[in-house]
């Protein structure tokens, strides 16, 4: 179902939480696009990129945000300037009627940046950063003593991580 | 890093897009020090980009998936620079552990996982994939970007 989002302004936001799809036109990519290289691009600059006024690309800014195609904006940081040695990646596998448990369990761990249901290798997949190797053993253990956990298998990531988050697209 | 580095990161991460003058009106400080501690940040290479967080559920991607490759060890580099190129592979990663390389990707229904799973495992010296489809909390979140 491909429907337009200048359509669906007018039935109302509510209505759009339930739309599955919503069809971007070359404009919002090219706004996507910038911003995901540089996220701080002043408007001004977008705007004569894309030969449009500023005033569109704010209007259209604020509605993607307003859609929820936007959550943000953020910086890149890069974890090991700030002492964070490691990323590793945790596939566990734990007893399916404690899944929350054990999700609320790890989540509170504060170096885990990702911890999500998932299907397939693990029933759980979880992502965390620490400053140095004893640490990482030391949260592996710590989730490995829950009771509801049976096992985890430890992935550290090692040399540059590759990030293109370009290579989504935004219409297809 | 001080105080005042460690606030600017915190106001950049929930919003990139905070002008400097209202973070100096915050910390109680002069923009002209903030424009000069974030050049100091990317200088250094704390800081190493900004970046718009997409929800990809908005835009008809349904998950994300973290695929786990076992490959030829001698070729992994080239594995590596394979995998990024393909769409919809967003990370793309060696590992030490009971893979040899990593991929996150973001994939909108079953079939096109499956293509997805199917481009990893033609690419030259990969032996075996495993994949963990993620179920919920697909949502890219900020601390993502950290990486």
């Amino acid at each position: 179902m491909v429907i337009y989002y200048n359509v669906g302004c007018k039935i109302g936001w509510k209505r759009w939480e339930l739309l599955a799809r919503v069809k971007l036109d070359e404009i919002d990519i090219k706004i996507l696009r910038i911003l995901q290289r540089d996220g701080r691009t002043p408007f001004t600059d977008i705007a004569k990129k894309c030969n449009v006024s500023t005033d569109t690309i704010i209007r259209r800014f604020n509605k993607m945000k307003k859609m929820g195609i936007i959550s943000g904006t953020t910086i890149l940081l890069n974890p090991k300037k700030l002492g964070y040695e490691y990323i590793a990646s945790f596939c566990i596998n734990v007893n399916y009627p404690h899944i929350n448990d054990v999700i609320n369990f790890i989540r509170r761990i504060p170096e885990v940046l990702i911890c999500v249901p998932s299907i397939g290798k693990c029933n759980l997949f979880s992502v965390a950063i620490f400053k140095d190797i004893t640490r990482l053993s030391e949260v592996r253990d710590l989730i490995k003593s829950h009771p509801h956990v049976k096992n985890v298998s430890t992935n550290i990531w090692v040399g540059q991580v590759l990030l293109c988050p370009e290579n989504f697209e935004f219409n297809f | 890093m001080d105080e005042i580095d460690l606030a600017i990161i915190e106001y950049l991460k929930k919003d990139a897009r905070t002008s400097f003058r209202e973070i100096a009106r915050k910390l109680g400080v002069s923009p002209d020090t903030i424009v000069n501690r974030f050049r100091m940040l990317q200088k250094k290479g704390i800081i190493q980009g900004s970046t718009v967080v997409i929800n990809p559920e908005k835009i008809g991607y349904r998950s994300m998936v973290a695929l786990m490759i076992d490959a030829e060890p001698e070729h992994s580099t080239q594995v590596l620079n394979k995998l990024i190129e393909i769409k919809d592979i967003i990370l793309a990663t060696k590992v030490v552990g009971d893979c040899d390389l990593m991929a996150i990707g973001v994939v909108r229904d079953f079939e096109h996982l499956h293509d997805l799973i199917v481009k990893v495992a033609t690419i030259p010296h990969v032996k075996d994939i495993q994949v963990a489809f993620w179920v919920r909390n697909m949502k890219i979140c900020p601390e993502f970007f950290i990486i």
